[in-house]
């Protein structure tokens, strides 16, 4: 499988690459020991993570993959299906093609509605799943993100939605929303560069975006009901966003469950708090 | 251009048909003005839509999104290679409006200044490239 991979150019700058079905997915491979698969969610990539995974890579692998969720800067295939059902099977690509049968799964916000299908459909390749502030239940996404599907469906609806974030001011002020502390603007100009610049990646932007369904984390919720690895969560309680009620929901209905709330906070709670949140998992891994 | 260029009284009617097809809100109707490969390019937020079949999905979206869009000629003028067009769009809302956390509510209107500048060969539009000022758009909207 190690055929596959590669490290090559400027716009995976150092990191290695992997070819699977659906495209080239970009990642950083940290440190050495059990493996750590960490899932951003929308028009973010693995920088959310970095600060989390750097701290653990004394004593685990951590796979920091840029999933192709808008902020990627290698467009998938054209007939690649990025839709919610679609980024399940992307993960599952990106383990296969590492070799990688069970894996400790980290999510946070979209990622982690992502992170919580991926469990429901297959289990077997989930050793623990660790849920940050994330898409749950009846908010995949939360308001006023639910908003957005709709336009995204329509076609040029990527268009209109796209359109706010031309405004410097506007965009970081969004950002702003998911993070009790300061977000880097560089960062965040980053982050929405590849969308704004290349209409292929708008593209695949817009097939998760088109799909994000409640029907999806519903289902999925129920699925989990037989996961008998634990499940833990790791939660900002101050996010407007994600609240903890949807999290304790989801708790009480996995065997093996634990809540720990994180302060200080918000929807990003890897980029707010990484070494609380580096902390935590690894305690969770340790617990079982 | 030469070659291709439309007599005055063709490109007239075709100015006549393809205002009366927008004005009846008819995405067939209006795509079937463009040329099977043409383009059509809404600056500066959006990609190039290539194709009349793709033409139509857009035009079709702008629909459903602004069901009542209406236009207002401010000026036009048609010369060999098409016709360059000044005016005011006005529309409104029919879903609500997510920009970051803002939203704006379905029923809401803006009215904006635009231009369209359309290249035609052969009867039929092989580019439209339309300016509008959706930041004013925004702003109308208390979205920025």
């Amino acid at each position: 499988m190690s055929a596959a991979v590669t490290t090559s150019a400027a716009a995976t700058e150092g990191r290695a690459t992997v070819e699977i079905a659906q495209g080239r997915v970009a990642y950083r491979d940290l440190g050495a020991g059990e493996p750590i698969v960490f899932v951003h969610g929308l028009l973010v990539d693995g920088r959310l993570w970095v600060g989390v995974a750097e701290r653990l890579a004394s004593d685990y692998r951590c796979l920091v993959v840029d999933w192709p969720m808008g902020s990627h800067k290698i467009a998938m295939n054209a007939e690649a299906d990025l839709s919610p059902p679609g980024m399940v099977e992307v993960i599952v690509a990106f383990l296969d093609a590492l070799g990688l049968d069970r894996v400790t799964v980290v999510g946070n916000d979209s990622g982690g509605a992502i992170s919580q299908m991926l469990t429901a459909a297959h289990p077997d390749r989930v050793e623990r799943l660790i849920l940050t502030n994330c898409d749950m239940f009846e908010h995949f996404p939360p308001f006023p993100f639910s908003l957005m599907p709709p336009i995204a469906r329509i076609p040029g609806g990527m268009n209109l939605l796209a359109a706010p974030f031309r405004i410097g001011a506007l965009r970081r002020a969004t950002y702003s929303l998911l993070v009790a502390h300061e977000i880097a603007p560089e960062l965040v100009d980053d982050w929405l560069t590849p969308m704004a610049t290349d209409s292929a990646v708008k593209c695949d932007a817009r097939k998760l975006t088109a799909g994000m369904n409640k029907h999806h984390t519903l289902a999925a919720a129920q699925g989990m009901r037989t996961f008998e690895r634990p499940l833990r969560l790791a939660w900002a309680s101050e996010d407007r966003f994600f609240r903890l009620a949807d999290a304790e929901r989801l708790a009480a209905m996995v065997a093996d469950s634990r809540i720990e709330t994180i302060a200080d906070a918000k929807t990003f709670v890897p980029l707010d708090q990484p070494a609380r949140v580096a902390e935590l998992i690894a305690e969770f891994i340790a617990d079982r | 251009m030469n070659a291709t260029a439309a007599p005055a009284s063709t490109i007239e009617t075709l100015i006549a048909n393809y205002v009366a097809a927008w004005e009846a809100r008819d995405p067939d109707q209006i795509a079937s003005y463009h040329a099977e490969d043409g383009i059509f390019h809404l600056h500066s937020d959006a990609e190039v839509v290539v194709g009349r079949a793709a033409i139509r999905d857009t035009f079709a979206g702008l629909f459903t999104i602004f069901p009542n869009l209406a236009f207002i000629e401010q000026e036009l003028v048609s010369a060999e290679y098409g016709w360059t067009v000044r005016w005011a769009m006005s529309a409104t809302l029919a879903l609500p409006y997510p920009a970051g956390s803002k939203v704006a509510e379905a029923g809401s209107r803006f009215e904006i200044d635009a231009i369209d500048l359309i290249t035609v060969a052969d009867g039929e539009l092989t580019a439209k490239h339309t300016y509008l000022d959706w930041q004013s758009a925004l702003s109308q909207l208390g979205l920025s």
